[in-house]
């Protein structure tokens, strides 16, 4: 496969960067740069930018730097005259761009300005211990009040770019060393404030390293829900696109191909591996199908679905052809947002839970002269609908606003409302389907037989197709 | 076949858009103060300074390892490549956090299998293609193989003064090989490709020509496109050592023929 290894990714400025290694000069780099994103990015007209231009501006400033973080600053004000997501250095000396280290406290927080809000505790872990729950806010860590990341100082192009800021802040103050202490200040429902000492964790799941990126913790969860009339669906969550998930998916999948419906967690999930939105979504539609494109400079290429119809152990299986809801947030970015965008426009699943992170350019990686890595754009994305997403992101069918009072009673409300949306769904018909007498809705001109079951107690009737 | 195994690359590895390296290698029109030589004549030197068709016929079957690397990406892995007459050839990378990707064509059925989209038979123009690169005696030129060849210039590729040979197979795939004007060898090949997400043009350069056996081999490929360089380093080629079964179809592949 080709552009497979395109990066969907917009985290790498959060991840541990990688250690920077030669001492050429400086400028070296930021002439690599320059001309990477010169003979690579998408437009070549940069959006109206004047890119020689920036060259001719920032070069000298560059070559009289007194250091290599100077020179890196110089880079990133480059980078940032394009505007654009996905153009990131990553440089160990970044240190308001990197983490403190690999053990976080393992909670879940979204900005909901004023608030920074715990959304998940993980089970088991030192957090859930320490009696931290889902709908407290958060007030401090370690000494640092919220207030201080709330208080951005450059203006956002809109507010889910602030609540980023903020949320990447709050993200970052969770990290250390692994089994250090953080102290957390958290207010409950009841208004009631405390301090919690939490020790840092490393986050779970498999390990992951790829090309320049820092090592990914990559996890996959799946689980039997079921909705208010009882029927039968399968949640899978996963956190990254990369191939670690192939397999863990597909076994989520053979597990729940004869469910009522599939909830796909993408949530905070920021994206990776472009080239999995093609056998992922192959998961769930039975031909091959444009999901969307990737205009580049040289031609514009297409990430087609590769229906799933063999398991590695050689069974022939079909997609899963119930409905598919997949659940997004403001932390929901790039490969993410083409999946999900990709499958609204085809009309194959419906989006629940609050606009996307709107950051959807695919990229690539590159090692500079100076051992820092250079992330940059080489192309732009647009459904098979013609919807660009870098930006806009994408917008849910169904909305469904951050309830703090709902995450404290307990309750996820994304997932609730997509559970009620596979009720009202119409059932995909297939052999051993059991309904319920309220699902019976049959037409004339449907040709089903309705045999009695005397194994089956009512009210649930066993319709055997033919 | 093994030439073409540079090609094959294009559909077992990763990589992406491309200018910055095409406009470094775009090959550059030399002085032509000579007539250019027939295509066939090129051909044959090729075939002669690789050890001469005799040679060749004698190989039954090959197997080549090595290391894959991106080198801007860091991403490396190994890989191998099997091939076997007359039309048989499976490639494998393994590359570190993506896992293994493999294609083959068995004489009848292509098809390609890799972490990331799963399972598939190849089709179209993606099924020619893998069928013209499994052609074992692809590097003899024969007319079971090629439809047409024309010296359409010479030029400066990667710095050598080559000749630039337009090739038509009998499949329809066109494109142009390069060849050492000095040495005779195949130095390089520039094709549009079919992939998955549509046609890619693609360079590929040979070189580090060695002695394996009774053979010149390259023991490094070069390929380029979309702007990312992926290098192919070959440590040995073993000759009759494939066995038959090594073109088996994997379960999932076998799964979804009907």
């Amino acid at each position: 496969m080709i552009v497979g290894w395109v990066l969907l990714l917009w985290a790498a400025g959060l991840l541990q960067a990688p250690a920077s290694q030669a001492s050429t000069p400086p400028v070296a780099s930021f002439d690599v740069v320059w001309q990477t994103i010169n003979d690579t990015y998408y437009d070549p007209k940069f959006g109206g930018l004047d890119w020689n231009a920036v060259r001719a501006e920032l070069r000298p400033k560059a070559q009289q730097a007194g250091s290599a973080d100077e020179v890196r600053k110089i880079i990133r004000e480059m980078l940032a005259r394009l505007k654009q997501s996905h153009f990131v250095l990553l440089s160990p000396s970044s240190i308001d761009d990197t983490l403190p280290g690999p053990a976080a406290v393992a909670i879940e927080l979204r900005a909901a300005p004023p608030d920074i809000v715990i959304t998940e505790v993980e089970p088991d872990s030192p957090a859930a211990r320490a009696g931290l729950r889902p709908g407290e806010i958060l007030t401090a860590i370690d000494g640092h009040s919220a207030s201080e990341w709330i208080k951005v100082e450059y203006q956002p192009t809109n507010s889910r770019a602030r609540s980023f800021e903020i949320w990447r802040r709050a993200f970052r103050a969770l990290h250390g060393a692994p089994g250090s202490m953080a102290v957390l200040r958290v207010r409950a429902a009841d208004g009631r404030e405390r301090e919690v000492r939490v020790a840092r964790s490393d986050e779970p799941g498999q390990t992951v390293t790829f090309g320049n990126l820092p090592p990914l913790n990559v996890r996959l969860e799946s689980q039997e829900l079921r909705t208010p009339g009882k029927r039968r669906v399968g949640l899978i969550s996963f956190n990254v696109w990369m191939t670690a998930i192939d397999v863990p998916f597909g076994q989520a999948i053979d597990k729940f191909r004869n469910a009522d419906g599939l909830i796909i967690d993408l949530r905070g999930n920021p994206g990776g591996l472009a080239g999995m939105m093609s056998g992922l979504a192959g998961h769930l539609i039975a031909e091959p199908k444009t999901l969307g494109m990737m205009k580049t400079r040289v031609s514009d290429l297409s990430f087609v679905t590769n229906p799933r119809l063999s398991t590695p152990d050689g069974r022939q299986v079909q997609p899963f052809a119930g409905p598919v809801a997949i659940l997004v947030d403001e932390l929901s970015a790039s490969a993410t947002e083409c999946f999900a965008g990709a499958l609204q426009s085809l009309g194959r699943a419906r989006v629940f839970g609050r606009q996307t992170l709107g950051q959807a350019l695919p990229a690539m990686t590159k090692r500079l002269p100076s051992g820092d890595v250079l992330m940059y754009v080489m192309g732009d994305f647009v459904t098979s609908t013609g919807q660009r997403l870098e930006g806009d992101g994408v917008i849910p069918d169904e909305v469904v606003p951050l309830s703090i009072t709902g995450l404290a009673a307990g309750h996820d409300a994304t997932v609730e409302a997509a559970l009620r949306w596979v009720d009202r769904s119409p059932l995909a018909l297939r052999p051993g389907l059991l309904l319920s007498s309220s699902d019976l809705h049959v037409r004339n001109s449907t040709r089903v037989r309705i045999a009695s079951d005397p194994g089956t107690s009512a009210p649930e009737t066993v319709i055997r197709l033919r | 076949m093994f030439r073409r195994f540079d090609l094959r690359l294009v559909r077992v590895a990763p990589a992406v858009a491309a200018l910055l390296v095409f406009a470094q290698t775009a090959p550059v029109p030399a002085a032509q103060d000579a007539p250019l030589p027939p295509a066939k004549e090129l051909l044959a030197k090729h075939v002669k300074a690789m050890g001469g068709e005799a040679a060749f016929k004698t190989v039954q079957s090959m197997r080549a390892s090595g290391r894959f690397e991106m080198p801007a990406q860091q991403v490396s892995g190994d890989f191998v490549m099997l091939a076997a007459r007359p039309n048989k050839q499976r490639v494998k990378v393994t590359v570190g956090g993506v896992g293994e990707i493999e294609s083959g064509y068995d004489g009848k059925v292509g098809w390609r299998i890799d972490p990331m989209q799963g399972p598939a038979l190849l089709t179209g123009k993606e099924l020619a293609e893998a069928a013209d690169d499994a052609w074992f005696d692809a590097p003899l030129y024969g007319s079971d193989y090629i439809g047409t060849a024309t010296t359409v210039g010479k030029v400066t590729f990667e710095g050598k003064q080559a000749y630039k040979v337009k090739l038509v197979l009998k499949s329809g795939t066109e494109r142009f090989e390069y060849f050492d004007a000095e040495s005779g060898l195949q130095i390089g090949t520039d094709a549009t490709r079919a992939t998955p997400m549509g046609m890619m043009p693609v360079v590929s350069v040979l070189g580090d020509y060695r002695k394996f056996g009774a053979l010149m081999m390259p023991a490094n490929m070069v390929q380029r496109l979309m702007g990312i360089e992926q290098v192919v380093n070959v440590n040995s080629y073993e000759y009759g050592s494939v066995p038959p079964d090594a073109f088996d179809l994997p379960p999932a592949i076998k799964a979804l023929i009907k």
